[in-house]
């Protein structure tokens, strides 16, 4: 068998929602994943399609109009197709059209062609042209191109098996690099092109190609660049104009060619999706129902996704269970139980949520309903540094940041990703909410009621509202601060409305689980180990004096074995590395109200932030499956040296306020830097938002105290 | 010159120039050209962004984007 890399290459290339994706996953099945272009953030897919006795590698290039981009990853498929060399540049070129957007994806299709590609048209949902009373005479668009012209239906599966054939026949046909192009050159760029020297034998156009963008492609050398700028100067190279130029020319060059090959038997300009968006872009029903959209995909991420998530936890912890039951006591089963398997727990515990955030959302994405919400949110978004789809993320980090994060991926402007990806995190996650539940009791007794709103409702609420307010605000700062790359547009198509395909949505939800196993599973797992170290080792000597302690105070105090074992565990961990480190930290922590019990609860807590009531719990020598109630009995009667309780509403609401912004969750630093491919912006997260966690906490404590 | 901030919804016009800015490309390949009709379907929930139809085309363009493209009555 040949190996993938030297297998004839196609890319599928075309407008964003003509159809291409459906096409490729038709094509490659499931084998496919996302191709490694370092710094890219756009998912760049490829595949391997077989069929009869032939394989090829398919690559399914980010949508694109043009050949002149406005945006980074509109960059990408045109720096893949100006570089012979790139580990993804095609032998073949299938453009993809959609069919009842013929005369707008011709453009894109001409320059492709000029480029010097060996092509196949791929006129797509052939079947919605068909139901709308559209003829297309291929004929007439084959004679125009050059090159074959298939109708097809990725949908109904119409014309994939002529697609294939012309593929096998298009790829071994010989091709010689035409030089006369479809579009006429003027002087200026003839004189450029002329002049660029070229070792590979390119098309005139495609040397032009270079002249426009020989600033940002990746692959032209320095003294290339500088050679480049020389000839543009000496020709008078206008970039701008010349693009708008030449844009108009091949309009008017095909569009008449357009109106004689295609026939409408109705009138195209209504269709079901104007009289749909009446309602759905309205600009009161509008927001309504798409806040009861999200209402409802929140729920699903919030309460439907407990389910599974319960059962893999309750999974792993019985399997734990039974595995110390039947291992020798000793270290390295203490690592399988507590270290690995809980980390592959905490792992595996977001898979639901992931599933189901993006079952819905690629539901919302290919009915062409997303395009709307962009239409109706990008102006308030905009004011703070974000995009329309970015409240979608917003939204979904009620119920966790990780899938939140990993929603961020549709927008297309680098900068507004990013303060997506950074301020998500700050809206109160479900993790927050067993600390909250807690703690709550600490700062307001049950029993207060303001009018119909009992207290501790609008101290959760308080804390809710917090959290969204921060992340606006911290939104809004990283606007000022994050340099942009290019100017922000919205300028979309609105797509029209269709029935979403399963396969495509079963795609997506595969690859994305995928891709967080992966890219962040193993991160969570090393630091989960590394946590497990912590609390499990420490200075010899000083854990050989927790044991001999623990049994001594047992026996003064007769008590049971269980009892004696939790102490033991309690007094283990304020001597293990994490519990030195705890006390370490008092003197920082303290003027917040904190004493080194709280400040070992806060390292724990960052594998997840529940895992501050387990750690608490195990503190205060209480069995771990404790209830809510008989912890915070316990910590109620805790007492500060000086004789006051530990836990008055001053250090409680200190520790919930500190809750609220931190950072604790070292799920959230794995994706972020899956996601933006670099340490420093999950660095960058962690220390901002423990800033604003520590000042927040340190005001709420020295005002109430 | 009157822009396409101008057009009220409901209302059609042809686009008779667009300005030569970074954008005018991407306009050109949405097939926001002169001579085109186009017609202002509604403008977004906070009224800083248009639904506008060319044919059978739906778009989304901000105001500060509609700035740039100059029409003329029907």
């Amino acid at each position: 068998m040949k190996a993938f890399e030297t297998l004839p290459r196609i890319a599928l290339v075309g407008n964003p929602n003509s159809g291409k994706s459906s096409l490729f996953n038709l094509l490659t099945g499931l084998r496919q994943n996302v191709a490694n272009l370092p710094g890219v953030t756009v998912d760049v897919k490829k595949g391997t399609a077989i069929w009869d006795d032939k394989k090829y590698q398919i690559i399914d290039l980010p949508g694109m109009y043009s050949v002149f981009p406005n945006s980074a990853d509109e960059r990408i498929p045109i720096d893949i197709l100006t570089n012979p060399n790139h580990h993804l540049h095609p032998d073949l070129v299938v453009y993809v059209i959609d069919s009842t957007q013929i005369e707008r994806h011709l453009l894109l299709a001409t320059q492709i062609i000029d480029m010097g590609f060996k092509a196949i048209i791929a006129l797509n949902m052939i079947d919605l042209a068909d139901d709308r009373g559209m003829f297309i005479d291929t004929q007439a668009i084959e004679h125009y191109l050059h090159c074959p012209v298939i109708k097809i239906s990725s949908r109904e599966l119409q014309g994939i098996d002529q697609l294939k054939s012309t593929i096998d026949r298009r790829i071994e046909t010989e091709y010689s690099v035409i030089q006369k192009s479809i579009y006429t050159l003027t002087e200026i760029e003839k004189c450029v092109a002329n002049k660029l020297d070229s070792e590979q034998n390119n098309s005139i156009y495609f040397k032009k190609i270079l002249a426009h963008h020989y600033k940002w492609l990746s692959f032209i050398r320095e003294d290339e660049k500088k050679e480049i700028e020389k000839v543009n100067l000496q020709c008078g190279f206008n970039d701008i104009q010349l693009q708008v130029h030449e844009t108009m020319e091949r309009y008017n060059a095909f569009l008449p060619i357009v109106k004689s090959a295609v026939k409408y038997k109705k009138d195209p300009s209504q269709s079901i999706t104007d009289t749909i968006d009446k309602v759905i872009t309205h600009r009161i029903l509008g927001p309504i129902i798409f806040f009861s959209i999200m209402l409802l995909v929140f729920q699903a991420v919030y309460a439907w996704a407990s389910v599974p998530m319960d059962l893999i936890e309750s999974g792993f912890a019985l399997f734990g269970d039974t595995l110390t039951k039947y291992l020798p006591t000793n270290w390295i089963s203490d690592l399988l139980v507590n270290g690995v398997l809980a980390g592959l727990s905490g792992v595996l515990v977001f898979i639901p949520q992931i599933a189901i955030l993006f079952l819905l959302i690629a539901i919302l994405e290919e009915s062409g309903y997303m395009s709307r919400v962009v239409f109706m949110f990008d102006g308030i978004m905009q004011k703070f540094g974000m995009n329309g789809r970015s409240i979608i993320s917003l939204i979904s980090s009620g119920a966790c940041a990780i899938p939140a994060i990993m929603a961020t991926r549709t927008i297309n402007n680098p900068k507004e990703r990013l303060i997506t990806i950074l301020a998500s995190p700050l809206i109160s996650c479900s993790a927050r909410l067993p600390v909250y539940a807690v703690l709550v009791g600490f700062v307001v007794p049950n029993s207060i009621n303001y009018g119909p709103f009992n207290a501790q409702g609008l101290v959760f609420s308080g804390l809710y509202f917090l959290g969204i307010l921060g992340a606006l605000f911290f939104a809004f700062v990283l606007k000022l601060f994050i340099k942009t790359e290019g100017q922000s547009y919205l300028m979309m198509e609105l797509p029209e409305y269709k029935k979403p395909l399963f396969k495509n949505i079963y795609t997506d939800v595969f690859e994305k689980v995928k891709s967080f196993l992966i890219g962040a599973g193993k991160i969570i797992m090393i630091i989960s180990m590394v946590l497990w170290v912590g609390a499990s080792f420490g200075p010899s000597k000083g854990m050989e004096n927790a044991r001999i302690n623990a049994q001594k105070l047992s026996t003064l105090h007769q008590y049971s074995v269980k009892q004696s074992q939790q102490l033991e565990k309690s007094m283990l961990i304020e001597a293990s590395y994490i519990g030195v480190i705890g006390k370490w930290i008092e003197p920082a922590i303290k003027p917040l109200g904190y004493d080194w019990k709280i400040g070992i609860a806060l390292l724990t807590s960052f594998a997840a932030r529940e895992v501050f009531v387990g750690t608490m719990a195990t503190l205060y020598s209480l069995d771990s499956g404790t209830s809510e109630q008989t912890l915070r009995q316990k910590m109620n009667s805790e007492l500060k040296p000086n004789g006051e309780k530990r836990y008055d509403p001053a250090t409680s609401l200190s520790l919930l306020i500190f809750y609220v912004f931190a950072l604790q969750c070292m799920s959230t630093l794995a994706i972020v830097r899956k996601e933006t491919g670099t340490w420093k912006w999950p660095i960058f997260q962690f220390f901002a938002m423990g800033a604003m966690a520590y000042f927040g906490a340190l005001m709420v404590y020295q005002l109430m105290s | 010159m009157k822009t396409l901030n101008d057009l009220r919804p409901g209302e059609e016009a042809f686009i008779q120039e667009i300005d030569l800015n970074i954008f005018a490309c991407k306009f050109l390949s949405f097939g926001l050209m002169p001579r085109t009709k186009v017609h202002m379907v509604r403008l977004s929930p906070l009224g800083d962004a248009y639904y506008i139809k060319l044919g059978a085309l739906h778009l989304a363009i901000r105001k500060s984007e509609a700035s740039s493209i100059k029409i003329v009555d029907v």
